[in-house]
């Protein structure tokens, strides 16, 4: 039988984990949400683990490149979760499920509170800990093939995937289409003049940020990370600074304080809105069929859309 | 059997079917005419899907593996048929080629149960008068037309201990680091069952419920035309209970008249007694026990995170206030007449 996607057992789970890592003996492993990966908690004796099982989707090299990252970020010092190795020596494992291959990777458990958005001064640590990903990450050195969201991956491949969501509501098509192509050239134009280029961790926002117990901003959330333009980790901060104040102005200072932001970096954040919303519709389209259609549905679209006119308005109101 | 000629593959909880598949089991098993096109609505306790044919739309559930017992479904299913044979415009079951009611698929995690039902045409109801009316006359013409309906399967009903006893017994793990919740849990359903076993009984009519009866549930096509469908909580129950899904959303939407217009329609085919309609409290605290124990039921499919601290802490909420309210003189225990329409 074809499947799209299935939850694997989290008791199968806990016997791999206790041939293949040197933890101690698990004692207890249960499944904690279903994701853009599925993510499981699993005990031993003494200690609390994270294991997260990566969708098939997500290819071994994939899972490797993130994991890399965050075993780099972590040694930088940077207060970011990096894999436990196995006995190995492997920093995942491939696990032959029934829809393709998913890789699991094991994590220790995080101590941790959440992140306060209306606690202006977790914004400031957020700029911080972010300058300090773009730069940690411009000093990694892996030969690890990574996602490159470039003109094609940002927006011409998103948008062929989302076309066809419209088929039957041709105006909307050539609303969208339209978009697409404006900031297609806007970005185009900006690129040529010259924006910081790098890893980005790829869905930087309040969700992605804990606090540890010794007070510091951590990040989690990395399965989207790439080689991107950096406006793009801005866009989501400076989205929520349009509708709160101080919310970009305590980011910006505790980015710039790390690393420069540049003037043109911050003003094409905003262009990135439309494209991170644009590249989430097209994921829900490339996995309607383990997803379901509820997330494309005619009111999801409509939603979509009113979201995307907002972003095109605050587009047209800059030069 | 073949050995050897089938990678292993993980074990697994639970899977979903490609729609590709599932178009084909039912253009090899059903006369449907030639479908056109499969997709996967709906991930849930089922899976769902929507097929465009030839002739017509139809709905594919695929059952969970475990989920229910071959026969839980059979009883759903003649239920289906009883009602539409009862002139009640429900989504129902199509026979296959061979004449059964369910297809059995073999999913990488066990047998599932596959079902065809005609299409509920028309959007989801709305949460005004004008649908609540027909919606209350629906639900009674529901209850009506079961009066008499007996199936030769069992299915599992909406007793006390499938309300209170076997939800607490599956909570008791996730609040396990929470002593002082769990000790109120243990006392509340203790209550709560005290009060039942007092108050329902005799007095309360039992027979089939849909169990899920809102406006997800009922689609309106036109003018008027309610459609009724998913009856994958359907068993037998006390009537009013039936009643607690549309309280709630009537209640939250917070729109005048939704409720009254519902028990207005409702008691035009079904007299419903005011003392009954008081004791709705009761029903909705009982909901919210077993909707408890179906989170922890599910958690290995859902994951534990759907009972997360705050969840814990907003349902335990709910049930010290229903218990400061209305454990101890609650308005069912004499002829009030108060409708009650808050959740």
């Amino acid at each position: 039988m074809d499947v799209t996607y299935s939850i694997l057992s989290a008791h199968a789970l806990e016997a791999e984990v206790r041939e293949a890592y040197d933890i101690g003996s698990p004692v207890e492993c249960h499944l904690l949400r279903r994701g853009s990966s599925d993510t499981y908690c699993l005990a031993t004796r003494t200690n609390r683990f994270i294991l997260r099982l990566y969708r098939a989707s997500h290819s071994a090299l994939a899972v490797s490149f993130e994991l890399d990252l965050r075993s780099h970020l972590a040694a930088a010092g940077v207060a970011v979760s990096a894999p436990i190795r196995a006995k190995n020596g492997l920093i995942a494992l491939s696990l032959p499920a029934p829809e393709g291959v998913r890789q699991l990777a094991l994590f220790p458990y995080p101590v941790r509170e959440p992140f306060n958005s209306s606690d202006l001064t977790h914004w400031r640590s957020a700029g911080q800990l972010l300058a300090r990903v773009h730069t940690v990450a411009d000093t990694m050195v892996s030969s690890t093939p990574r996602a490159r969201l470039d003109l094609v991956a940002s927006i011409d491949s998103p948008l062929s995937a989302v076309l066809p969501l419209f088929a039957e509501r041709p105006a909307d098509a050539a609303l969208v289409e339209t978009m697409g192509a404006e900031l297609r050239s806007r970005l185009e134009k900006m690129a040529r003049e010259g924006l910081d280029w790098g890893v980005c961790h790829g869905s930087f926002e309040p969700r992605a940020m804990h606090i540890t117990p010794d007070g510091h901003m951590a990040l989690d959330d990395f399965e989207g990370c790439a080689e991107a333009w950096r406006p793009w980790d801005l866009s989501g901060v400076q989205w929520a600074g349009r509708r709160t104040s101080g919310i970009w102005e305590n980011f910006a200072e505790g980015y710039a304080a790390i690393r420069r932001l540049g003037p043109r970096d911050c003003e094409a954040a905003t262009m990135f809105v439309p494209i991170r919303h644009l590249s989430t519709l097209a994921s829900f389209a490339n996995q309607v069929d383990s997803w379901g259609i509820r997330h494309v549905s005619s009111r999801a679209l409509d939603r979509w859309l009113l979201f995307l006119r907002d972003c095109h308005v605050v587009l047209d109101g800059q030069p | 059997m073949m050995r050897g000629a089938e990678a292993i593959v993980f074990p697994v909880v639970a899977s979903i079917v490609h729609p590709d598949a599932v178009a084909a089991l039912v253009r090899r098993a059903y006369d449907v005419g030639t479908v056109t096109d499969c997709r996967l609505v709906e991930r849930g306790l089922n899976d769902t899907y929507v097929l465009t044919t030839s002739t017509a739309k139809y709905v594919a559930r695929l059952y969970r593996a475990g989920w229910r017992s071959q026969a839980d479904i059979a009883y759903e299913l003649e239920l289906l048929l009883h009602l539409a044979a009862n002139q009640i415009s429900v989504s129902a079951p199509i026979a296959a080629h061979d004449g059964m009611l369910t297809l059995a698929v073999a999913a990488p995690e066990g047998v599932r149960e596959l079902a065809l039902f005609t299409y509920a045409a028309g959007t989801p109801l709305r949460w005004m008068p004008e649908h609540a009316y027909p919606a209350g006359r629906l639900l009674s013409a529901i209850h009506e037309a079961t009066q008499n309906f007996r199936s030769r399967h069992a299915r599992s009903s909406y007793d006390l201990e499938n309300l209170v006893d076997i939800p607490l017994i599956s909570m008791e793990r996730f609040l396990d680091d929470r002593p002082a919740d769990l000790a109120f849990l243990r006392q509340f359903c203790a209550t709560l069952r005290a009060i039942a076993d007092e108050t329902l009984g005799d007095a309360f009519e039992w027979g089939p419920c849909h169990g899920d009866f809102g406006a997800n549930n009922v689609h309106v096509c036109g003018r008027g035309v309610l459609t009724v469908f998913d009856f994958d909580f359907c068993g037998p129950g006390w009537r009013m209970f039936d009643l607690v899904i549309f309280s709630w959303g009537a209640a939250s939407r917070n729109h005048r008249g939704v409720w009254e217009s519902f028990l207005k329609g409702y008691s035009e085919i079904r007299p419903i007694r005011d003392s009954h309609v008081a004791a709705l409290p009761l029903f909705q605290a009982l909901r919210h026990l077993w909707g408890l124990g179906l989170r922890a039921r599910n958690a290995t499919q859902q994951g534990s995170a759907s009972l997360s601290p705050a969840y814990l802490d907003y349902r335990i909420a709910w049930f010290k206030a229903w218990e400061a309210q209305q454990g101890r003189t609650g308005p069912w225990s004499d002829a009030t007449t108060t409708v009650q329409s808050g959740c």
